[in-house]
């Protein structure tokens, strides 16, 4: 039985309340920030934001609506960074996809596969510059989650967009809750996350199309297309052996024999 | 923005593709001529093991956690292009040693004197030296996979420049072989080809000059490949992947990366050293001076087309 996270973007108001428990229970310091034309702050999730809200403007006649998103990690069954990740410090454990921090070595390749942008192991230093260490990202408030406590996020929401509970059940809330939308001037509302990648663990309720968010319309595992990617660097090598190689050394090994030939 | 991967990871994709460009080069070569060049084999493999393990070493310092690199060789991970391409730089670099110590050992003349250390350990391992035939063709296929898994590490990944297009792991192999091959016009026509021949315990006799005119056309028609490759390629990229696709490619021909691309990428790395080769084939004797130009051009345009990729690709 499978836990999941459910996000009613619908009620959503962006007061990133969310953002700061995550932070505090999970002990990740604060970001420097500064005023860059939105209240969206920081402006990117790093190895020490695990999530916030993404705020995307959208001009509806002469209105101009707010769309916001809670971004994280989404425990994808079938998730790209375990795939990827070259020393198995990546793993399922039930719904959770947890990092081992203390066996990741940092090479950044989930960060570059994640097709959700979650997962980052860079992140501003107190001095300003950058630092690079292990992978890190939400992970359910694993300690919380395994006593039967809801995630920091979940808890401190005051909008209640936040559930938490078995996957079944977040389910079947979303879907009422879309059809709500729907017979309430919200036609484009949909869920998302029930199929996507094997069925993700957080659960979105949107009004709009999911790329009207930033999310992938339809997200894609990184290496579902990595044995063609290896034959075709291959085929590549053997045509280049074929082609220049093979042609060219032929013909002047054909034209040294007749020049042997006309010497004797 | 933030760059996860940096210089070190440029400069490494580049170093790797030249290493497993310069044996397939070298090796193909050997072969196709009926094994009239078997120092060319040696003289690669000398020259891109150290840049396997120089390459490694960046790997190992780009890392978060640099004192668990070892963690890489506790796994084997198929889905895994890293952890595949981590076993193929560490087998590459291996094979490659044992090689160059049988050569060695075939090649060492026992001095009339004492017996020194040297000279026992060449005696206890020659009789493998049979079995080097064998071991260069397990060397030419590591070389295949190790320039085709610097393409495959990027593609099988999410970013729209790179994710799931097929023709970027065709690019860098285009790319790794015209650049391996680029280094080894490079050392065989400055002294260091003879060195390293001397060193196997040849006479330091120089590549015939039709191979080198050879290598020269061949060198032009590798451009010309990688030229199809590339425009396939942008192609593919700006049609065929969507919205964020067409971003990639802004970035690349218009945007943060336009200068590296049309600069480095098109015009210092292949219009230039296709010109140069095309007037220089046509003589009969071929221009030093153009040829070390147009093989040094075509060197560093592999290193601006794995910089105008991988950071490119991070930035859309």
């Amino acid at each position: 039985m499978a836990n999941a996270m459910l996000i009613d973007e619908s009620r959503c108001m962006a007061c990133r309340g969310c953002q700061v428990a995550c932070k505090q229970w999970n002990d990740n310091p604060a970001e420097e920030t500064h005023n860059w034309g939105s209240y969206e702050n920081p402006p990117e999730l790093s190895a020490i934001t695990w999530t916030k809200i993404k705020f995307t403007e959208k001009k509806e006649g002469d209105e101009v609506k707010w769309l916001f998103l809670k971004q994280g990690c989404m425990h994808c069954t079938e998730a790209s960074c375990e795939a990827v990740c070259p020393t198995g410090a990546i793993s399922h454990q039930g719904q959770y996809v947890l990092v081992d921090q203390e066996w990741c070595i940092g090479c950044g390749y989930c960060v570059a596969a994640c097709p959700f942008d979650a997962i980052h192991s860079i992140f501003e230093s107190e001095d300003g510059g950058e630092q690079k260490a292990t992978a890190r990202k939400c992970v359910f408030c694993v300690d919380r989650t395994t006593n039967d406590l809801p995630p920091a996020c979940v808890k401190t929401c005051p909008a209640n967009a936040l559930g938490w509970g078995d996957r079944d059940a977040m389910l079947a809330k979303a879907k009422e809750r879309v059809g709500v939308l729907q017979a309430s001037g919200f036609p484009k509302a949909n869920l998302y996350g029930e199929h996507e990648l094997g069925g993700l663990h957080r659960l979105y309720v949107l009004v709009d199309r999911p790329s009207a968010y930033g999310l992938p319309d339809a997200p894609k595992h990184a290496t579902s297309t990595v044995g063609a990617q290896w034959l075709s660097g291959i085929v590549t090598a053997g045509v280049v052996a074929a082609v220049p190689f093979w042609l060219l050394f032929k013909r002047q090994r054909a034209k040294e024999a007749s020049e042997g030939g006309e010497g004797q | 923005m933030t760059l996860t991967w940096k210089w070190e990871l440029v400069i490494y994709l580049w170093i790797a593709g030249i290493a497993g460009g310069a044996f397939f080069t070298a090796f193909l070569i050997d072969r196709f001529t009926g094994r009239k060049h078997e120092q060319l084999p040696k003289i690669a493999v000398f020259t891109s093991v150290p840049l396997v393990l120089l390459g490694s070493l960046l790997l190992v310092f780009d890392l978060g956690e640099q004192l668990r690199a070892w963690h890489l060789f506790t796994r084997f991970r198929v889905s895994s292009p890293m952890s595949m391409g981590s076993w193929i730089l560490l087998l590459f670099a291996l094979n490659g040693v044992v090689m160059i110590a049988l050569w060695w050992s075939k090649s060492f003349e026992p001095s009339e004197a004492k017996p020194t250390v040297l000279s026992r350990v060449a005696r206890v391992i020659r009789p493998a030296a049979a079995v080097v035939g064998i071991l260069s063709w397990i060397e030419f296929a590591l070389a295949v996979l190790l320039i085709a898994y610097t393409g495959v590490l990027l593609s099988a990944t999410n970013q729209p420049m790179w994710s799931g297009i097929l023709l970027l792991p065709a690019l860098f192999v285009a790319s790794a072989i015209s650049t391996g091959m680029a280094l080894l016009v490079l050392v065989l026509r400055t002294g260091l080809g003879r060195l390293l021949n001397h060193l196997f315990g040849g006479k330091g006799e120089p590549i015939p000059s039709e191979t080198m005119h050879t290598m020269g056309i061949a060198s032009i028609a590798l451009g010309i490949i990688e030229i199809v490759v590339l425009v396939g390629y942008i192609v593919w990229l700006a049609f065929f992947s969507g919205a964020a696709g067409a971003a990639a490619v802004a970035v690349l021909l218009t945007g943060p990366m336009s200068l590296i691309f049309w600069g480095g990428v098109v015009l210092v790395g292949l219009v230039i050293p296709l010109v140069l080769e095309v007037v220089s084939a046509r003589g009969k004797e071929a221009v030093v001076g153009s040829v070390l130009a147009s093989a040094s051009l075509i060197l560093l345009g592999g290193l601006f087309l794995r910089a105008a990729v991988l950071l490119g690709g991070q930035m859309v």
